[in-house]
């Protein structure tokens, strides 16, 4: 394969570097789109073909082929996702407004702030149910006889006030919604911020649970939360992080086609 | 050391620290020389290096500034600020003092006989 290649880092003479590495800080460019400044990606773009430029020309000093050198300075840099996430984590990480945020990381703080919340409001909801007198049942506009009709004995049904399907519904709801908002705000190791943030909330809720004894819906629920919420929240973390990615990339790949490339 | 290892966040902060008390260098200047003292034996991937140097940078250790020479590409170059020159020193001292008491302990049958 012939590449050509000077060793002259001159970057008005962008159009001679090698074809690995041009479709390397490609891939760092469309990876850094959206999630960092506009200069800083630039920045970070023209340090990446400074190291990768440098170990080549002392490759290629060290008597190897300008092939291997180049094969060589791409594997010491690292894969391209990874050293894209370290700058997207380094920037989304940065100038922390508060020590606690500094101390358990922007990212872990989010989402232990929606997933702490979110558990906050559950066992308010939990409060009202148990505690509050209520003297006359809030009844929802069907009546048993036309909910039985529908969902037979022995089907459980144990009643149809509002608060029950609150207790029933958010618990299955919440971990899909703030999974999916965890993704789209956090940039990178989305996932991970979801299952750091959780270990802790389950533990309280467990904690929150036993209070609440002999009434077991507490324990139930911190259980629920380790096998349900958990997971789920991952996974919709996950999906919800791939999904913002390849759309950046998308957007990236559209505007990339209307301007002409930095590194052409 | 496998092709794969490498040194744990807290080793990484500590070479980084040590290398930059000698003057201000950029992230390749960093990777030749992490190279060139292990004799190759630490492989230090831009990965790894680029977390840590941000890592400082919030913590206040590091301080970075663009450089661009003249025909050449810009950079960001990495130095140690008043608290990263304290971090260095108390670094320093602790890891004398741990590969002292390690060597005393792991090679006190070498030194007996």
């Amino acid at each position: 394969m012939d590449i050509p290649f000077s060793f002259d880092l001159n970057p008005a003479r962008e159009a001679e570097i090698p074809v690995a590495i041009r479709q390397y800080v490609e891939t760092l460019d469309r990876s850094l789109a959206g999630e960092v400044s506009n200069a800083e990606r630039e920045l970070l773009v023209e340090e990446a073909l400074f190291v990768l430029e440098s170990s080549v020309a002392e490759g290629t000093l060290l008597g190897k082929t300008v092939e291997e050198a180049i094969r060589d300075a791409l594997q010491e840099y690292g894969p391209v996702l990874a050293v894209a996430d370290a700058h997207v984590e380094g920037f989304y990480e940065a100038d922390p407004r508060s020590p606690i945020i500094q101390l358990l990381g922007r990212a872990n703080a989010l989402a232990f702030g929606l997933f702490g919340c979110a558990t906050l409001a559950y066992y308010i909801l939990l409060q009202v149910r148990i505690y509050l007198p209520v003297g006359v049942p809030i009844n929802l506009p069907f009546s048993p006889a036309e909910v039985r009709s529908v969902f037979p004995e022995p089907l459980p049904y144990p009643d149809l006030t509002p608060s029950f399907f609150a207790l029933l519904g958010y618990p299955l709801i919440v971990p899909f919604v703030l999974g999916w908002v965890v993704g789209r705000r956090i940039p990178v190791h989305a996932p991970a911020a979801v299952f750091r943030s959780m270990g802790p909330i389950a533990l309280c809720s467990f904690l929150m649970g036993s209070l609440l004894l002999p009434n077991t819906e507490g324990l139930l629920f911190a259980i629920w939360q380790v096998i349900f919420w958990i997971p789920v929240g991952y996974l919709t973390a996950c999906l919800s992080s791939y999904l913002a990615r390849q759309r950046r990339a998308k957007t990236q790949k559209g505007t990339a086609a209307t301007a002409p490339s930095r590194t052409q | 050391m496998g092709k794969d290892e490498g040194f744990g966040l807290g080793g990484a902060q500590t070479v980084l620290l040590s290398l930059l008390s000698e003057r201000a260098r950029h992230a390749y200047d960093i990777a030749k020389e992490v190279k060139r003292l292990s004799e190759e034996r630490l492989p230090f991937h831009y990965g790894t290096l680029y977390p840590t140097l941000y890592r400082m940078e919030r913590d206040g250790l590091i301080q970075s500034e663009i450089e661009q020479p003249s025909g050449e590409r810009k950079r960001r170059v990495y130095s140690l600020t008043e608290k990263g020159k304290a971090e260095a020193d108390r670094a320093r001292e602790a890891w004398n003092e741990y590969a002292s008491v390690m060597n005393s302990i792991v090679n006190r049958n070498t030194q007996a006989s």
